[in-house]
């Protein structure tokens, strides 16, 4: 449930976000929601980590899979954010400004 | 829409998606009872079938191998994508800008720092598949290292340590790497991206086949696409500084 | 064939950084031969694999690692002919967009060809996967190239806004995507397409399996620009670089519904068995108000682009109707007019490339008349739109037709027919106005009902060949024409969609090595009442641009009257479309949340 509410938290940010940074920083907290739904559904109770070099192989351990898949979704995720910041960066540059409903070239 | 507009529209949205949700999650088993067959049946056959301690890194590199063939490319897009952003348009040149750290005693551990979390995180690429860690968090760490050069130092040193031909080229190096390492094992008569190389011991750097290559191009390209992500937006306030003066 | 399937996806990707990481040695010339001869066989490798695929699914094993017990451990491509088929056209329409770029993009080095070619690689791993979250990650992969190559001309507003707003709500979308598949791995743990689909197959039909449906629809019609999901489209379109806009509207949008197809019949047709008509009619609705907004909105443009955007909208929603039918008839005749609409709308783009480059404006208004020295590339324009507008045997004929009679056994032939040729004659409509009033010159000077746009001016560049600026285009266009007379296509594309949703043949070859049986299909007779409605269309849609050229003429009386009742919703539509991230977020919470609440209310058990 904590992954809903990251998710939601993020997606209400944009919605009234009056700055750009702001705003590329709450698409990263909606997608935060999203990995933590993954790495929620990988545990297992008593599991360890997936790693066996120095337990038993027997031991019982957590889903790797959710794990690498996340690991994948945080690039991709830092590599988006960067690209808004990017943009915002620019933005500010062209325009003065960083808050979205100044930005009204695109319209109609 | 006027900003009432739009929070009342978004409001019955999240109202609605948050129901929506919830009803979806609840159909999860519980918290720490992971059933599917996927990640249980790796844990018990790759140890045994890779030798590489670190059943995550398996995934990464060799199970999934095509997904992180995939994502190293988002990662080189996003990274080219963004030095062209800001690049483009930037006259201004920022070589003679000095941006130094005065404090003595904060330049002196930076000396201490950096070579330390430098060699910490290539440590963490090497035995990414044995231990916790790995190429990705490798090489974030590694590219933390670089930055502290100027965080602790001079962005003249930083410049020097990472041009960004250099710097350039091995982001270009690690993407293609991975995707060669591909058509070498297609090539070697496997199937691509398949793990043709000896598996050897468990547990030492020596196991896992082909994993190691894929972990270290990895490992590269995460550093240097990070890097080049930290210098383009350093080079920005540079240029800002030139301009403002 | 086995080894040339990973090879089409691995070229471009491998081609890529290769070109990057030579960028700083190679002479300009260099990287565009590269970038066009990477893409031009990776689009041979391409066709190879889509003649071989007809042969039958197969299912190539990344890394070696086929299943076990019916559990995949690794991720597999399995290239059925409707994924191969547009495979192939990515490959085609980027070969086309580099030639075109030749020499457009001095200062930027290579760069443009890097992002391209790195598109057209996810482009493929995405039709090609047969893996959900393989999937994924290839369209991101094509998510985060649009991005950057949206705002390529980085030195004005409107691009920075563009690329903004798309990389937001997309992203936005993937994250939907994202949840639906953890949702299912919860659950089946398994990431496989047909692995999924066959555990979900016994289970019950509670809210986790409803409302992953739910989140990956939402999120692949974000991709797609279905409305209320669409917004993000027009401005995207408008500013990115014309050869760019060819991929999207060629192959982007196609992509998300392609998504969603795919992931319905794999995933879910058979644990929502009973649930069809409640979702067709729910997609079909979707698809409905998708186009009506689509064609609206496209005929107040007056920035061409921004028109051609709309446009594609409108017909996203005719692809809709055609796929939402969930019948392998309905899903044929949308692939037929995808491919019609691909080439056309790519060779439109071009031609407003010509526009920017040599009459130095997008805006409808203001290249009045200008146009008159540029014979071949307003001869290329009348073609594509005619191509689109789909007379008897032309372009998109062939896929006009086998939509109504798709139609005829789920929705209703003649609604559906009347409403998709109403759709056609408004968006066609518009694009031969466009036409008529840029390259003969025709039509009012002024036009109170088109949007006023910011202008959009281009450089005085040194002047590229005409020929280079206008062949491709040419060639696109003659290309969509010719479409509606090749008999053997609609046969092909049928017994494609056949295979494409044949969910359990699809289990069997991906996870147990069966192999197919091929099926038969004949080509359906061609019906009057076809001929008529695309008759219809065609003359309607120059009729209408008749009619929005020549206003004017009008008695006054009549005018007034048509304003009164039109101006103020067309108005507030033209409203709605604000610019402003934040409404498009707002729109994109709106629209998940209904698609949720009208799948819980009809897919509940």
């Amino acid at each position: 449930m904590l992954a809903v509410w990251l998710l939601l938290v993020g997606l209400f940010g944009i919605v009234t976000s009056k700055n750009l940074i702001h705003l590329a920083l709450c698409v990263t907290v909606a997608q935060s929601g999203t990995y933590v739904l993954l790495l929620a559904i990988g545990y297992r109770e008593h599991g360890t980590a997936p790693i066996f070099s120095d337990v038993p192989r027997s031991r019982r351990a957590v889903d790797p899979v959710v794990q690498a898949l996340t690991l994948t979704d945080v690039v991709v995720g830092v590599t988006v954010a960067a690209l808004l910041l990017a943009l915002a960066v620019k933005a500010h540059e062209h325009t003065g400004t960083l808050d979205p409903a100044e930005l009204r070239e695109l319209r109609g | 829409m006027t900003r009432t507009g739009r929070i009342a529209l978004s409001a019955v949205g999240l109202a609605g998606m948050a129901a929506m949700l919830a009803w979806g999650v609840a159909g999860l088993e519980p918290f720490g009872h992971y059933p599917g067959p996927y990640g249980t049946l790796l844990n018990a056959v790759e140890p045994g079938e890779r030798h590489a301690a670190n059943v995550v890194a398996a995934v990464v590199f060799d199970y999934r191998g095509l997904d992180t063939l995939g994502e190293e490319l988002i990662l080189f897009c996003a990274a080219t994508g963004l030095a062209f952003l800001l690049r483009e348009n930037r006259e201004e040149n920022t070589r003679g800008v000095r941006d130094r750290v005065s404090s003595d005693g904060l330049r002196a551990a930076g000396i201490v720092a950096v070579p330390v979390v430098v060699l910490l995180a290539l440590d963490m690429v090497a035995h990414g598949y044995v231990t916790p860690g790995g190429g990705f968090q490798g090489g974030v760490a590694a590219a933390g290292g670089l930055l502290l050069v100027y965080l602790a130092g001079d962005w003249r040193a930083l410049r020097r340590a990472a041009p960004l031909p250099v710097v350039d080229t091995a982001e270009a190096g690690g993407a293609a790497g991975f995707a060669v390492l591909g058509f070498v094992t297609l090539i070697a008569g496997g199937a691509f991206l398949d793990n043709l190389l000896p598996f050897g011991t468990f547990g030492t750097l020596t196991s896992g086949g082909t994993i190691p290559v894929a972990n270290w191009c990895a490992g590269l390209e995460v550093t240097a696409a990070f890097v080049l992500i930290f210098l383009e937006f350093l080079e920005e306030i540079m240029a800002e500084r030139v301009r403002d003066s | 064939m086995s080894a040339l399937v990973p090879i089409a996806c691995a070229l471009p990707l491998l081609a890529a950084p290769l070109v990057a990481g030579a960028g700083h040695w190679l002479p300009r010339r260099g990287a565009d031969v590269a970038g066009i001869l990477a893409a031009a066989a990776t689009a041979v490798l391409a066709a190879i694999v889509l003649a071989r695929s007809f042969g039958g699914l197969s299912a190539y094993w990344f890394g070696g690692w086929r299943p076990r017990d019916g559990v995949a451990l690794g991720i597999t491509f399995a290239v059925d002919p409707l994924g191969a088929g547009i495979a192939l056209l990515a490959a085609v329409l980027v070969t086309v967009a580099l030639v075109y770029s030749w020499r457009y993009f001095d200062e930027v080095g290579t760069l443009f060809h890097v992002l391209v070619l790195l598109f057209l690689g996810g482009a493929i791993g995405f039709s090609y996967s047969g893996d959900l979250f393989n999937i994924f990650v290839f369209l991101e992969l094509m998510s985060v190239a649009a991005f950057a190559l949206t705002a390529f001309r980085i030195g004005e507003e409107g691009p920075i806004e563009g690329a903004f707003n798309f990389a937001v709500t997309n992203t936005l979308g993937a994250v939907l995507i994202l949840f639906g598949i953890g949702l299912l791995y919860g659950r089946t743990g398994a990431l496989n397409l047909a692995q999924i689909g066959r555990a979900l197959e016994g289970g019950n039909r509670d809210g986790l399996v409803v409302v992953a449906f739910a989140l990956l629809a939402a999120g692949f019609l974000v991709k797609a620009g279905a409305a209320p999901f669409h917004f993000w489209l027009s401005d995207a379109y408008a500013v990115a670089p014309a050869p760019v806009c060819v991929l999207f509207a060629g192959v982007m949008t196609e992509f998300g519904l392609f998504g969603l197809t795919r992931v319905f019949w794999m995933v879910f047709a058979l644990p929502l068995d009973d649930a069809f008509e409640f979702v067709r009619w729910t997609l079909v609705g979707v698809g409905i108000v998708t186009a009506i907004v689509g064609a609206v909105m496209s005929f107040l443009q007056r920035h061409v682009k921004r028109m051609l955007a709309f446009s594609s909208i409108a017909y996203t929603g005719i692809f809709l109707i055609g796929v939402g039918m969930l019948t392998p008839d309905g899903l044929a005749a949308a692939g037929l007019l995808v491919l019609a609409h691909g080439l056309s709308k790519g060779a439109l783009f071009l031609g407003t490339g010509v526009m920017l480059e040599r009459m130095h404006s997008v805006d409808e208004l203001v290249l009045r008349g200008r146009g008159r020295r540029f014979w071949l590339s307003g001869i290329t324009w009348l073609t594509a739109a005619v191509a689109l507008a789909s007379p008897p045997f032309v372009g998109g004929w062939q896929g006009h037709e086998g939509l109504a009679h798709a139609s005829s056994s789920v929705l209703g032939r003649h609604w559906t027919s009347a409403f998709v040729t109403a759709v056609t004659i408004v968006s066609t409509g518009a694009i031969l106005r466009a036409g008529a009033r840029v390259f003969l010159g025709w039509g009012d000077r002024q036009d109170p009902l088109l949007s006023p746009e910011p202008e959009e001016e281009s450089e005085r560049e040194p002047k590229r060949p005409a020929l280079l600026l206008a062949l491709p285009a040419a060639a696109l266009a003659a290309a969509a024409l010719a479409l509606g007379a090749i008999g053997t296509l609609t046969p092909h594309v049928l017994r494609a969609a056949d295979q494409f949703t044949d969910t359990r043949a699809y289990s069997a070859t991906v996870l147990e090595g069966r192999a197919p049986e091929a099926t038969q299909r004949g080509r359906p007779p061609t019906s009057t009442e076809s001929v008529v409605w695309s008759v219809v269309a065609t003359g309607g849609a120059a009729a209408l641009a008749a009619l929005a050229l020549w206003r004017r003429r009008l008695p006054a009386v009549l005018r007034e009257r048509a304003g009164r009742l039109l101006v103020p919703p067309l108005d507030g539509l033209r409203g709605l479309h604000s610019g402003h991230v934040g409404d498009y977020v707002a729109w994109l919470t709106f629209g998940t949340a209904v698609l949720g609440g009208l799948f819980a209310i009809g897919l509940r058990q």
